[in-house]
């Protein structure tokens, strides 16, 4: 009786959550996903039929080299958050608690302004007429040619400003719970402090160093508003590729193989992920523990 | 002073306040060396400086001839067992025990067979690959032990080893450290709050309070002989008698006179040439109080006051009384030595006998008041205990 009741309970609280995800994530997806293999007519609705024209489309070497970008730009702008917030946190982690609070809502308060703005601020420091390029052309940093704007390098930049909060946020949660006293160990076991720090730092810290990959990588992966505004035309990414297919292209299916191959992507690298903790329990289990 | 490890007037502030006031002491080679105090007395810096996680203020540490004070961690021959043990999570109890060796970039073979060394000295071989959440507390406590000692530390460093464990694990670990420490002879220097601990593992043992080392030397001098009051009465429990000397019998004792006791005499004995009129505090320990339902024959040696039993309380292997003689409140600990076959019991509110022998009486050379509360009851002000028939 109680052992169902508890079984009740549980089903009863994690519905709602359930429900949610059901409704705007799950069902959503796997309609892009079927959407996408069915042809579209010349207007861009969906027609009945199986077919893998879209996927194949995408193979096309225009559209390799796009998401050939995404795929770079996302991969480097994570790299180089992470990278940029694994010492934010460890600064951070030393502060006095009050310094702490005040560092963590400083790195908070760009949300507080409008996402469009602040790209659109890039766009306005970056301009060609703006003082920003004018002062580097004098300083002979830049020659008077070179343009700040429209191309994958001020998108990478752009990208790393936006989502450097999202990396630096769990990598600081994971490292406040770091024990210290590990690093110490690893002193007084005879490392050094670059070595304490790679070898009992960083994999101490690595769930957060995983959330903040993931909190950076897959809204970097789906970038819309950055390219378009800072990229120009010679810098779209496959967000880009699925907006025009949508608003100027009208194909819906082929809107939905692009969204789809992004879907993947993601999806893969989660897998990996999975993959790697289950064997890494595996390896703990009991049977595994005697020595072979 | 010299000795194999030497501090040499350590001081240490953290902000205003002082942790360590000026600490000397040396430890001999092949010792098991303790630092017995109360939380916050400085040990556990004393320690870590010499691990070198902390840097004192000023003076030096000397290991074996050279002065340490100013090396990095890494760069010191000791090795330390940290209180919470601090193994590494993500790694193998394999890989912690190797970690020390690795960093040291020894050759290859030689780590797999010296982890299979210590592996087997702590009886773990079955457990290599489990990680250090998987094991109970013994057991990360024997891996610390041996992640330590693969790197032959000269000094082994021990902070609160046991104090993460339970009663009984507590005392097989303290065996288990003693065999260790007789089969591999390096020295251990020993930081704890729990003085049986401290007491039983010990060659030597420094008492510290408040970033001062109280008294040093080996567990049976620093209890019988206690040179201070704190020292009387954070080990062990003891008695404080506070008096004036009223007459000096011949050259090795003198007659003291106890106001709080209406002003009963109490022979004890003096060695530290004491006058007529001086102001004493004597220590005397529980178990050296003999306590008597019958008036005991008289002896020239021997005190002998007559008093109130208060409270009693029964410990399994002896019982403990509280008896009253004037203002003060005496405890003695009696031992069993046969159930039912005692002398008469002694009751609750009966009229008993105090004997002890002069030279049991132990003269403290630096008495502070405070002290009194580290006594189970402060025993010069006059207070009720609760009745022992009314705890059940």
């Amino acid at each position: 009786m109680k052992k169902l009741s508890k079984a009740v309970n549980e089903m009863i609280i994690s519905a709602p959550s359930l429900l949610w995800l059901t409704v705007f994530f799950l069902i959503p997806s796997v309609s892009v996903l079927l959407i996408s293999m069915h042809p579209a007519d010349q207007y861009g609705n969906i027609m009945s039929g199986f077919t893998a024209d879209n996927f194949r489309r995408l193979l096309e070497p225009v559209y390799m080299k796009i998401i050939w970008r995404t795929l770079w730009v996302s991969a480097v702008s994570t790299i180089i958050c992470v990278v940029l917030a694994i010492p934010v946190a460890y600064y951070m982690i030393a502060c006095k608690e009050s310094l702490k609070k005040c560092l963590l809502i400083l790195i908070i308060v760009p949300f507080w302004t409008n996402f469009l703005i602040r790209v659109f601020a890039w766009k306005a420091v970056l301009n060609p007429e703006g003082p920003l390029r004018h002062w580097l052309i004098q300083l002979h940093i830049i020659s008077p040619d070179t343009l700040l704007l429209y191309n994958p390098y001020v998108v990478l930049l752009v990208i790393v400003y936006t989502y450097l909060p999202f990396a630096i946020l769990p990598i600081f949660a994971a490292a406040d719970k770091f024990d210290f006293s590990l690093m110490e160990a690893a002193y007084d076991l005879g490392a050094t402090r670059t070595k304490a720090f790679f070898k009992i730092f960083l994999p101490g810290i690595s769930s957060g160093i995983t959330a903040g990959t993931l909190m950076v990588f897959i809204p970097a992966l789906g970038s819309y508003v950055i390219p378009e505004m800072v990229g120009g035309t010679s810098c779209d990414m496959v967000g880009n590729l699925i907006a025009e297919r949508v608003l100027v292209g009208r194909n819906i299916p082929e809107a939905s193989a692009w969204a789809s191959v992004l879907l993947l992507v993601i999806l893969g690298l989660l897998g990996l992920r999975l993959t790697v903790i289950i064997i890494n329990n595996f390896r703990l289990k009991p049977w595994n523990n005697e020595k072979v | 002073m010299a000795g194999f490890l030497s501090f040499e007037n350590i001081s240490k502030k953290f902000g205003r306040q002082t942790v360590l006031a000026d600490v000397s002491f040396s430890v001999e080679k092949g010792k098991i060396f303790s630092l017995l105090g109360p939380s916050g007395c400085g040990k556990t810096t004393l320690l870590r400086i010499c691990a070198g996680l902390e840097s004192p203020d000023s003076g030096r540490v000397i290991l074996d001839g050279k002065d340490i004070t100013d090396l990095v961690p890494n760069d010191r021959p000791v090795n330390t067992v940290f209180q919470n043990y601090a193994l590494f999570p993500h790694m193998t109890i394999w890989e912690n025990i190797a970690f020390g060796p690795k960093v040291d970039k020894r050759p290859k073979q030689e780590i797999a067979s010296e982890v299979e060394k210590y592996l087997e000295m702590i009886q773990m071989t079955r457990h290599a690959y489990k990680k250090p959440a998987q094991l109970s507390g013994g057991m990360r406590q024997r891996v610390a032990l041996a992640r330590a000692l693969i790197n032959h530390p000269q000094v082994l460093l021990l902070d609160e080893p046991l104090a993460a464990l339970d009663l009984k694990l507590r005392q097989r670990m303290l065996v288990e450290l003693d065999e260790l420490h007789d089969k591999i002879g390096i020295t251990f220097v020993y930081v704890t709050h729990d003085q049986s601990e401290a007491m039983s593992i010990s060659d030597d043992v420094a008492v510290m309070n408040q970033g001062i080392i109280e008294q040093m030397g080996p567990p049976a001098e620093i209890y019988e002989a206690p040179k201070s009051s704190f020292v009387a009465a954070f080990i062990g429990d003891t008695n404080f008698f506070d008096g004036t000397v009223t007459e000096i019998t011949d050259n090795d004792y003198s007659r003291v006179q106890l106001e709080n006791m209406g002003n009963q005499q109490m022979l004890i004995f003096n060695d530290r040439r004491l006058n007529i009129g001086d102001g004493v505090h004597v220590s005397i320990r529980p178990e050296k109080i003999d306590i008597s339902g019958e008036q005991p024959a008289p002896d020239q040696k021997k005190n002998v006051l007559k008093g109130h039993v208060e409270d009693i309380i029964y410990m399994g292997n002896s019982t403990k009384f509280w008896i009253r003689i004037g203002k003060q409140l005496i405890s003695v600990q009696k031992q069993h030595s046969a159930f039912l076959l005692d002398q008469k019991p002694i009751r609750w509110k009966q009229e008993v006998w105090l004997a002890w022998h002069a030279d049991n009486g132990y003269i403290l050379d630096n008495f502070q008041d405070s002290d009194r509360s580290l006594l189970p009851i402060n025993v010069s002000e006059p207070q009720k205990p609760e009745k022992a028939h009314k705890r059940k």
